[in-house]
């Protein structure tokens, strides 16, 4: 199986690796579970642009799938979300995600990306513990 | 029916708790899922432990990582086996940390031969390289652990003694100097197989070199509350959601409905 690495120049949530990190992750993940790893596609910097990402999920260069270093690069947005799942879920299509090691393979594994996504959107509502002991007054 | 008032206050004084799970099925699987891994044959339930007791007789030590990654590639590789682990210990978690929780993705697996000085943690917290202070370690022991083949704790007093003066013996002390000035107060863990060692990582723990003639087996594994403040071992990466309860489906899925 070829997999399109697919890396950020932008951070993502509390994350901000360097290029090279993201790209030997998603080596390691390819090369430990034997996969073909094709030089990664990289996102432009600019908030919100996902116009790399929409390339490549057109699937010209012929590969199996995408290899992203974190689920976190994926959009914020839901229903932007759902749509590229359904997009490669139609098109039998695979996503991966280096850093959690995980796969979008089929309709059961959405539900999990998803819920990483509302907890992690839910965390940065939560308070820290700094705010925890002034609120408690500890 | 576990007195969770009890529990708690022992939890909390004592640094860690000593159980025994209910469900010892679960801890016999596991225990059989890891020899059947590396024994070439089958092994009775009384066999498994004296197998695992000696591995040191049949493993290179100079090999030993990577038997013990083979390993854990594998039990990881197994959804069933990280469903068993929390099972074991779930209403145990109910009452000291919540029933709203996510776990390590990958549990961990320590194997320490005899006089072997490569596994050897010094005294530390886990809080220490990154871990959150709302986290706790179910340490689940494959083989009856006592003496150097287990593992050490400061109780939380003595622990708040430590904190206090961390700043001030840290610079006249190194590692090994600061693990003999609290020597005398650790609490050694005796513990069998068939019981689990729920403890709170912010204490000073560790393990020295096994001067027993046998191998300590040992699975450990982190849990917390899913919106408890996380360290650097983040949702996703580190930790996995292991049950959402309703009232947070919603809050998921709750749109302010004049939000842009």
């Amino acid at each position: 199986m070829y997999l399109r690495g697919y890396v950020s120049s932008r951070e993502f949530f509390e994350y901000n690796p360097p290029q090279k990190i993201q790209n030997l992750a998603i080596r390691d993940y390819c090369s430990s579970n034997k996969f073909n790893y094709l030089l990664s596609a990289t996102e432009y910097s600019m908030k919100n642009s996902y116009l790399i990402l929409d390339e490549f999920l057109k699937f010209r260069d012929g590969s199996d799938g995408l290899a992203f270093y974190s689920i976190f690069q994926l959009p914020l947005n839901f229903t932007l979300r759902q749509n590229i799942f359904d997009k490669i879920l139609k098109k039998r299509k695979q996503l991966h995600f280096s850093l959690e090691n995980l796969a979008l393979k089929n309709k059961n594994d959405i539900n999990l990306i998803h819920n990483l996504f509302f907890i992690k959107q839910s965390y940065q509502k939560c308070l820290s513990l700094t705010d925890i002991k002034q609120n408690l007054k500890l | 029916m576990l007195n969770s008032t009890v529990l708690s206050k022992n939890f909390l004084s004592d640094g860690y708790l000593k159980i025994r799970p209910k469900n010892q099925k679960y801890l016999f699987e596991i225990q059989k899922i890891i020899t059947n891994k590396i024994s070439k044959t089958k092994l009775s339930k009384k066999n498994q432990i004296s197998f695992l007791n000696n591995f040191h007789k049949f493993q290179n030590p100079s090999n030993l990582n990577d038997t013990r990654l083979k390993i854990y590639n594998y039990i990881n590789s197994k959804s069933i086996f990280s469903k068993m682990y929390y099972e074991i210990v779930k209403e145990y978690l109910d009452i000291l940390v919540g029933n709203e929780l996510v776990m390590q993705n990958k549990i961990n697996l320590s194997i320490q031969l005899p006089n072997d000085k490569s596994s050897i943690l010094p005294m530390h917290s886990d809080t220490w390289s990154g871990d959150s202070p709302f986290e706790i370690v179910v340490w689940i022991p494959l083989v009856n652990c006592f003496k150097t083949k287990s593992m050490f704790i400061l109780n939380p007093k003595e622990s708040k003694h430590f904190y206090i003066n961390y700043k001030k013996n840290s610079k006249k002390h190194d590692s090994k100097s600061l693990f003999n000035l609290y020597k005398s107060k650790f609490k050694w863990i005796d513990i069998k197989f068939g019981e689990v060692l729920i403890f709170n990582q912010c204490l000073p723990h560790g393990n020295v070199e096994n001067i027993t003639s046998e191998t300590r087996w040992s699975l450990n594994c982190r849990f917390k509350s899913l919106f408890s403040p996380y360290g650097t071992k983040k949702i996703g990466e580190f930790f996995k959601p292991i049950n959402i309860k309703p009232a947070s489906v919603i809050g998921f899925n709750y749109n302010d409905p004049l939000a842009e």
